[in-house]
């Protein structure tokens, strides 16, 4: 066994490792807490591995099984997955340790179980990563559907039941209807699934019947929220906030414009692209995404309502990239996913943490609360100032280029949309900061309660934050690091 | 290559009449079981007719592997003119099929009858059963085709019974067998007068020399309306919609053991001998067979796969959602099965076999804990108070729905490629459809039996006992195993299929 | 025998009449003991369908007869020799006993049917106290909405 396969095998293995045991250890907390951590840690020391192996230009490749005679279980890492997987357990750990200090701030229920679903949630994310056909993507991207509901619906009462149901009625109804059949049609005409440079389907396909497998891919991963698909996401903040701050930021949505990425330019490829109709009406559904979707943003009063609209709009922006037919498009996605992840999720921790230290879930309440917590807003204010695209924070490399991108490829349509809904999310999160930290105190702000937020919720948004200004002076050289996926086929 | 290749269960003696054994042995298990002094001795009885039925399956999968079809003359009298028992590829795929639900329903037989009926049923239940163990097993082994309407009857007339003996729980048991007699009844002897047609077509009733003599015919009118009969006739015992009418009163009335066997063996058993009459016997026959096949069995399948998927999600109770769910199923083998390419049937087969598998489970361990003609709120939290048992469930229906890393989504993957691949689009967009709404009923059970808690008047739910444990789990996780490592399962599937396709040029 | 081949077409005809009347009366009759009539019948008429196939014009019952026994030859006066060399038997033309052979394991096969329906049918008078289709559909709706309000 090469050390690719053993690394291949550990990152799958060590979640699922976690997983098992935080059902085995579920009511001695420590164990299990401490456990979940070094399970963590492990992973994002063999993601790092992974990410520097396939830097060397060795991307390790694996089969794993093969459940009937020419279809495997197959994984082959490429720069983009390599860097997601290493995006996903990076955060992971960050916001176990938030987890640890916010369900246990809480005294939530069943948290074996809950820290068995997220072992399993990121396992499914690097099988996701690391697949090498869309066979394999498309076992654990439905790994992923079914591992994260009982997520959803943790609070067991009928809001987040019902929440749970739209959620595995949207994500596994549009991936059984519409990917499923895809994925099948694909490995039935052209004989296999696998992701290969330039696009598997070029040059063997017309372009009317890939046009329309582009649709069903592009709408069957509806974790990648475009419209119409999108209403699981805001339904989906009845869960815990860890769980909306890693899932809903991170792996679950990102596991679907990963996918939308690496379909764009494994299977279909830049040639089919540019040239099918399909993938400008999708263009122009993007944009409308987009622009409704922050517009809708800006409507809401709840805090974590509101940053999931923003993630549906941008969630678009990297759909939108894997649509633009040139190579800067799929690489800016790629470095979006990157650094919307880190913006995002910070802003969700730092939600969490103003919700465990006083109650407000409203941005109507926050009035005057940086006063009780300069930290935690100083981080959102990085966070939100990432996701608008401001400099020095990583949030801008992304942006930009994705917006020259559009530009390049001659989509005005698209970029209009993008620069306007950059304006819409400025105004959407910087009254949040500015009322709370110039506001006059409201309620809330007086009552000082004796609960202050732990160091263990306040803490990880903070190193979040670090990195989304730590990724405007890398920017340059993850975008180098991208550039393979872009190539066309030789 | 066939996972039985060179494998060998017994010795030459016992392989050369294997295919009389296989039959003799539950026909006298059921004799036995029916005057056996207590449920015990009833027991045995039933538990060792299954197994003596699985080893000599097993015998004749190897034996099929190894030299082709096996032939056996029924009281020496040579075939044609004597009754033929013939086994090629498919009917072993069938036997294996029946043989391995059987010895799973039986060895928790004991324990879930125990729950439902008074013990001095128990022997006559474990008689009917094994009666209607034989014909199924009959219908796959004989090469006969009015042999094969005797076996259909045995299998009928003691389902009938079994499903009747639920009366004692819960009434409407009675009428729902009686509405399954009379229709079953006319589905049979709609089955008889096209055998007849055939034979007046024909000469002979054994189905490969009626399948030659039928090549040599020119298309013959009488031929095509005996085989519409057939296929209308099977049709209603297969419950393939429109004719589905009495599956889910006979589904969710009857003891849970009967239904648990029906549900993985009874409708398959007529598909198989759909399979054979439209595509082997009448596979000379090209217009015949295949018209059938093209313009009505096709067009009803895709209609029950999204109608009966429908009409699962507005049902309450527990077990009629599953008829519904298995009638649909019924549609996407048929589907498959229409197909006309090797990889069509091949996805049927091996989509069958899981689906069966899957459905036995579900019954199986519905019945261990108890849970009869109720509703499905009464299965609220059950997940906390038998979490075995429902762990089972829950990966059974996992696998009903598709979710990957079960059986069922390979099967279903399968199904959707072969599908496309022979440009029938519309079959496809049938199945996607039918599954996002597989989806909604399958989510349903799943969120009562695992995320609700339960009501305070709610009756208390104990675990299966060790033996149906061991039942439910062995097919739980071999379902699982499918989903992982399918080749086993496939390969026989596809043999069975190349078996029927290479008769059919 | 000029009668019979008359009435061949007839008789065929009267098959189908009795398949579609035994149809009828077994799925839309109230009255659960003539739904079962109605599936003998119908049974019945494959029964029918058989014999009749089974007729070979001019044959007799398949009963082994001597060359040259009387009644051999007074069948063999009603037929001409050709006919007789192309389809007897040693001189005897036989009607084709198969198809009376497996009607008869078909009306067995009835019988039990008959027998398990008149079975349940006892039952369900038991149970119900009627076996008055209608009225046992009348007294499940009650009792299923009964359930409904002690639920409610």
């Amino acid at each position: 066994m090469t050390t690719g396969e053993v690394l291949i095998l550990a990152s799958l293995g060590a979640p699922l490792a976690a997983a098992g045991s935080a059902l085995i250890f579920a009511r001695m907390r420590d164990v299990r807490d401490t456990v979940t951590v070094v399970a963590a840690l492990a992973l994002t020391c063999i993601c790092a591995a992974l990410l520097v192996v396939t830097a060397l230009g060795r991307p390790p490749e694996m089969r794993l099984a093969e459940p009937i005679p020419g279809l495997a279980i197959f994984f082959r890492l490429e720069p983009l997955g390599a860097l997601f997987a290493a995006m996903a357990s990076a955060l992971y750990l960050l916001n176990s340790l938030y987890s640890i200090g916010y369900m246990r701030a809480r005294r939530e229920p069943r948290q074996g179980r809950f820290y068995a679903c997220f072992g399993l949630a990121m396992c499914a994310v690097s099988g996701v990563a690391m697949a090498g056909n869309l066979f394999t993507a498309f076992l654990f991207y439905e790994l992923l559907t079914f591992a994260t509901y009982p997520l959803v619906t943790h609070k067991g009462d009928e809001t987040s039941r019902r929440a749970g149901r739209l959620y595995v009625l949207l994500l596994g109804g549009s991936a059984a209807a519409l990917l499923l059949p895809a994925v099948a049609t694909i490995q039935a005409m052209v004989g296999s699934t696998e992701f290969v440079t330039g696009g598997l389907l070029a040059g063997r396909m017309d372009a009317l019947p890939a046009g329309v497998l582009l649709i069903m891919v592009v709408f069957g991963t509806a974790k990648a929220a475009l419209m119409p698909l999108h209403a699981w996401l805001p339904g989906a903040m009845a869960a815990p906030t860890p769980v909306s701050a890693f899932l809903h930021a991170v792996a679950v949505v990102k596991t679907g414009v990963f996918l939308i990425l690496k379909c764009a330019a494994g299977i279909f490829g830049p040639e089919i692209i540019a040239t099918s109709p399909a993938a400008q009406g999708l263009l122009w559904v993007a944009a409308a995404t987009i622009l409704v979707a922050s517009a809708t943003a800006l409507t809401r009063d709840d805090l974590k309502e509101r940053l999931a609209w923003s993630t549906v709009s941008q969630l678009s922006y990297i759909i939108s990239g894997a649509l633009i037919a040139v190579g800067a498009g799929v690489v800016g996605g790629g470095l979006h996913m990157l650094t919307h992840a880190f913006g995002k999720i910070t802003m969700f921790m730092c939600v969490g943490a103003i919700y465990l230290a006083t109650g407000v879930t409203r941005v109507s309440s926050v009035s005057g609360l940086a006063r009780r917590m300069p930290l935690v807003f100083a981080a959102f204010l990085v966070g939100s100032l990432s996701v608008i695209g401001l400099p020095p924070f990583g949030g801008m490399w992304s942006k930009f280029l994705l917006i020259t991108a559009a530009f390049g490829a001659e989509q005005p349509v698209t970029a209009a949309a993008m620069i306007l809904s950059s304006l819409l999310s400025a105004a959407c999160f910087l009254p949040i900061v500015i009322s709370g930290f110039l506001g006059e105190p409201g309620e809330a702000a007086l009552r000082s309660g004796p609960v202050r937020a732990p160091f263990l919720a306040v803490l990880p948004p903070v190193v979040t934050a670090a990195g989304c200004f730590g990724l405007f002076f890398i920017g340059d050289w993850v975008m180098t690091y991208l550039i393979p996926i872009a190539e066309r086929a030789p | 290559m066939s996972p039985f290749a060179g494998a060998q269960f017994a010795s030459p003696e016992v392989i050369q009449h294997a295919p009389a054994l296989l039959i003799a042995a539950p026909l006298t298990a059921a004799c036995v079981a029916a005057l056996s002094p207590s449920a015990r001795w009833a027991w045995f009885a039933s538990l060792g007719g299954a197994l003596v039925s699985l080893w000599m399956a097993l015998c004749l999968a190897a034996e099929v592997a190894r030299s082709g079809a096996v032939s056996y003359a029924v009281g020496g009298f040579a075939p044609p003119l004597g009754i033929e028992l013939r086994l090629d590829d498919l009917s072993v795929f069938f036997c294996l099929l029946v043989s391995v639900m059987g010895v799973a329903t039986s060895i928790a037989s004991a324990s879930l009858l125990r729950l439902e009926l008074p013990e001095r049923d128990h022997s006559l239940m474990q008689a009917g059963f094994m009666l209607a163990f034989t014909g199924l097993l009959g219908l796959t082994a004989t090469g006969d085709a009015f042999n094969a309407f005797v076996f259909l009857e045995v299998s009928s007339i003691g389902t009938y019974a079994l499903v009747a003996m639920g009366a004692s729980q819960d009434r409407r048991a009675l009428t729902a067998a009686f509405q399954y007699l009379v229709m079953g009844t006319i589905g049979a002897t709609l089955f008889v007068i096209g055998v007849g047609l055939l034979y007046a077509v024909t000469g002979t009733l054994n189905m490969a020399d009626m399948a030659e003599r039928l090549a040599a015919s020119s298309s013959d009118t009488a031929a095509i309306a005996g085989l519409a009969l057939i296929t209308v006739g099977l049709a209603l015992k297969a419950a393939m919609f429109p004719l589905h009418a009495w599956l889910p009163g006979a589904y969710s009335a009857g003891p849970t053991m009967v239904v648990a066997f029906l549900a993985g063996t009874a409708t398959k058993v007529s598909v198989y001998l759909l399979i054979r009459f439209l595509m082997d016997v009448a596979g000379g026959l090209e217009s015949a067979g295949e018209g059938l096949l093209t313009w009505l069995i096709a067009p009803m399948a895709g209609i029950a796969a999204i109608v009966a998927s429908v009409q699962a999600v507005f049902q309450t109770e527990t077990r009629r959602i599953l008829a519904y769910s298995s009638i649909a199923q019924i549609g996407y083998v048929l589907l498959g099965v229409t197909s006309g390419s090797v990889a069509g049937l091949t996805a049927a087969l091996f989509l069958l076999f899981t689906h069966a598998m899957i459905k036995t489970v579900i019954f199986l361990s519905l019945g261990a804990i108890d849970h009869r003609g109720s509703r499905l709120e009464t299965l609220a939290g059950a997940g906390r108070e038998a979490p075995w048992t429902i762990a089972a469930l829950a990966l059974a229906i996992l696998g009903l729905a598709g979710a990957p890393f079960t059986a069922g989504f390979l099967a279903k993957w399968r199904l959707l490629g072969a599908l496309a691949d022979d440009g029938r689009i519309w079959a496809v967009v049938a199945i996607a459809a039918s599954s996002l709404t597989a989806l909604v009923y399958c989510g349903r059970i799943l969120e009562t039996v695992l995320f609700r808690t339960r009501r305070p008047a709610g009756a208390t739910i104990s675990e299966a006992s060790p033996a149906a444990l061991a039942a439910i789990w062995f097919l739980a996780a071999s379902s699982v195993w499918y989903g992982v490592d399918a080749s086993a399962l496939y390969d026989l599937a596809r043999q069975a299929a190349a078996s029927v396709m290479g008769a059919s040029p | 025998m000029t009668l019979a081949l008359v009435l061949t077409p007839y008789v065929y005809g009267l098959g189908f009449f009795m398949m579609a009347a035994g149809l009828l009366i077994a799925l839309t009759s109230r009255h659960l003991i003539k739904r079962l009539i109605g599936l003998g019948v119908f049974q019945t008429s494959a029964g029918v369908f058989y014999i009749l196939l089974s007729k070979v014009s001019g044959g007799t019952a398949a009963i082994r007869l001597e060359a040259d026994s009387p009644a051999a030859e007074a069948l063999a006066s009603r037929l001409d020799a050709a006919y007789i060399a192309a389809h007897g038997v040693d001189g005897v033309v036989y009607s084709n006993p198969l198809p009376h052979v497996l009607i008869l394991t078909a009306i067995v096969v009835g019988a039990a049917t008959l027998a398990v329906g008149l079975a349940i049918i006892v039952r369900i008078r038991e149970t119900y106290g009627t076996v008055d289709f209608e009225e046992i559909s009348a007294l499940e709706a009650r009792a299923l909405r009964d359930v409904r309000e002690d639920e409610a």
